[in-house]
């Protein structure tokens, strides 16, 4: 029993940083319609701005994990500008369009395994005393890592819900078209989508960095299936599917290990995707369509 | 001197294993329109066949794996070649049966991905993480030859196998089987329109892209003589991807030159890089890396059909009504007739 408590505290810490990692991959997915493969290498990019963050500009943990975010929200909307969104303009096939992202991945890892080498890291200022109640028990990071991702998941659940961005935003998931003939400058709002996302991936980036105390050039890339998994089964291009998802996927596979090793944990996640894709392909929460599946 | 040899019979089996490879990817996806990312699982389940067909009974205390036999030599080889269109079978239900383009993409990543967990915790299967290791070399004690000489024989079998593949693929591209594939790429819905099962055209393609790449395998293990999971990741199979996207979509020359220019040019003749200083092995492999990414992304958008395009294959009958000619002269025949009529269909040849 108190294994299983246990188990829900990893699931919940999982969930936290699958949940950020998640929204911010259907949010690109949703409204640009790109598959971003380079979306894990995009948190690990995250990781390591964090750590120059702390060596460059001695700056603490938390303070680090922003400059994290600021960086990746900056070399995702370059990326966009630069590279994904020409691509899109010109009308490129979705195959080659995931083949574009797919290389980029590929650059931005091995750029970083050029600086960094192959070897793994750890931030400085992590506390090694553990948060206590029964059989359940977290690090005082990974505690402050879920009440940040809930704060916020919150604001952003605001932000679109309430606030006249949201609602253009909305506009523009449901049909791009309309929503410019409506006077939604849809440019600019591609733009901040880039931005919020490689933020929320910077963000989840360095939170599961910290988490997993160290990490090396292949953290994003082992964790982004993870994230694919979560963003579809909730529901490809929902915010709130995303979320949903992310629970089911972090608590699935930290409560599997209770009954199966470790190791399987990611074979859990992947295999939940497989059958979600089967059996109710437009995910938990049903999007709007949204993931057009054009050529 | 003999090194050099030797190294150019090197660069030269890698050459014609990634022929082969290519020239299967080429028939999925420039073909038949398939969005297959993890191609190299295919590959990887051909060379562990081949290596645990060849290599005797499993000895537990060196390493432990399924199905051991040691059986004479071409077989191994083909028992790999039909494991491998045997698991596209078994994947193609879940690939080929309702997911399309990007779901299918991210579904072969995925499955990709708990195909080398399952086999890399299994320790049982294929020997876990530390992989197989011995795989014998094909015919040795038969041939008898000092190691250039035997390199030279088995870059011989390799180049025997992509010439077969090679000659088999150019006769697909021109068959009926073609033509088929090729409507289904560029619209499904027509060609289900027409009365093509799109489901199970592809799975043949698919099924027969995974024999070349099972047959790709099994000499890729028998000439490195192990196989351990780290050697197959996605990114190895990006390789492949690379090659025919720079040597040209759908076009089967172009797929033998993509060989050429992304795993021998790229891949290997970096290795020639000194290292010094603060270049090391890793970074030239790095940069390997980003070359290849690089160099895709330059493709993608200045050249987006590779080096050799697909050729344009036309009916002559077409090619005449286009032009505003008589379509088939000497003979009194309307437009709709000719579009229509029996008689002139079976004129219409592929002109090559």
């Amino acid at each position: 029993m108190s294994i299983f408590v246990a188990s829900l505290g990893f699931g919940l810490v999982m969930s936290a940083i699958l949940a950020l990692a998640a929204l911010g991959f259907t949010l690109q997915a949703g409204m640009t319609n790109v598959v971003n493969l380079a979306y894990g290498d995009m948190m690990t990019a995250g990781a390591f701005a964090a750590l120059v963050g702390q060596s460059l500009l001695h700056l603490s943990l938390w303070p680090a994990l922003f400059f994290g975010a600021l960086v990746v929200a900056l070399l995702s909307f370059a990326a966009n500008r630069l590279l994904i969104g020409p691509f899109v303009r010109r009308g490129t096939k979705s195959f080659q369009m995931i083949l574009v992202t797919f290389a980029l991945g590929i650059i931005v890892e091995y750029v970083i395994v050029m600086k960094w080498g192959q070897n793994f890291y750890a931030y400085r200022g992590l506390s090694l005393s553990l948060f206590k109640w029964g059989s359940f028990e977290l690090s005082y990071e990974q505690l402050t890592i879920v009440i940040m991702s809930a704060l916020l998941l919150a604001g952003f659940h605001v932000l679109v819900r309430y606030s006249r961005m949201g609602r253009a935003l909305r506009a523009m998931a449901d049909d791009k078209q309309l929503a410019r003939s409506c006077g939604v400058n849809v440019a600019r709002l591609t733009d901040i989508v880039w931005l919020i996302s490689g933020a929320l991936a910077g963000i989840s980036g360095v939170a599961l960095a910290i988490s997993s105390g160290s990490f090396n050039e292949i953290l994003g890339a082992n964790f982004m299936l993870v994230v694919v998994a979560a963003a579809i089964l909730g529901g490809a291009g929902e915010p709130n599917g995303a979320m949903i998802g992310a629970v089911v996927v972090g608590f699935a596979m930290e409560v599997s290990t209770v009954w199966i090793p470790g190791s399987y944990s990611e074979a859990v996640a992947l295999v939940l995707l497989i059958v979600g894709v089967v059996v109710r392909p437009q995910g938990l929460v049903a999007g709007r369509g949204q993931w057009v599946l054009a050529q | 001197m003999n090194h050099y040899l030797y190294y150019i019979l090197t660069l030269g089996l890698y050459f014609f294993v990634y022929c082969l490879l290519g020239l299967g990817y080429n028939l999925q996806y420039g073909l038949a329109g398939i969005h297959n990312v993890a191609n190299y699982i295919f590959v990887a389940f051909g060379a562990y066949i081949t290596a645990v067909t060849s290599l005797g009974p499993s000895n537990s205390l060196v390493q432990s794996y399924i199905l051991g036999t040691n059986i004479a030599w071409p077989l191994p080889l083909l028992v790999g070649a039909a494991s491998g269109a045997f698991m596209s079978l078994l994947l193609g239900f879940i690939f080929l049966w309702k997911l399309k383009y990007q779901y299918q993409a991210i579904v072969t990543l995925v499955i990709a991905q708990v195909a080398l967990l399952l086999i890399g915790n299994s320790t049982g299967l294929f020997n876990g993480f530390n992989g197989l290791a011995g795989v014998p070399q094909p015919l040795e004690s038969v041939v008898n030859l000092a190691p250039v000489p035997y390199e030279a024989f088995f870059v011989g079998i390799s180049a025997i196998c992509a010439l077969l593949g090679f000659a088999f693929m150019r006769r697909v591209v021109r068959s009926p089987l073609g033509r088929v594939l090729r409507s289904i790429r560029e619209d499904e819905s027509v060609a289900s329109g027409f009365g093509r099962n799109v489901f199970r055209q592809q799975m043949l393609a698919f099924m027969v892209a995974g024999a070349m790449a099972g047959l790709g395998g099994g000499l890729l293990v028998e000439y490195l003589g192990s196989w351990t999971p780290g050697g197959w990741s996605t990114a190895e199979g990006f390789v492949v991807i690379a090659a025919l996207i720079i040597g040209g979509t759908a076009n089967n020359v172009g797929a033998a030159l993509g060989a050429f220019i992304v795993p021998v040019l790229i891949y290997e003749l970096t290795a020639f890089i000194p290292s010094f200083g603060p270049i090391n092995s890793q970074t030239i492999d790095a940069f390997r890396w980003i070359a290849m990414g690089l160099m895709v992304l330059l493709f993608l958008w200045f050249r987006p059909q590779g080096v050799l395009p697909e050729p344009r294959r036309h009916f002559r009958l077409v090619d005449r009504i286009l032009s505003g000619q008589d379509p088939m002269p000497g003979k009194e025949l309307s437009l709709s007739e000719a579009v229509h009529g029996s008689d002139v269909v079976s004129d219409a040849k592929d002109a090559t």
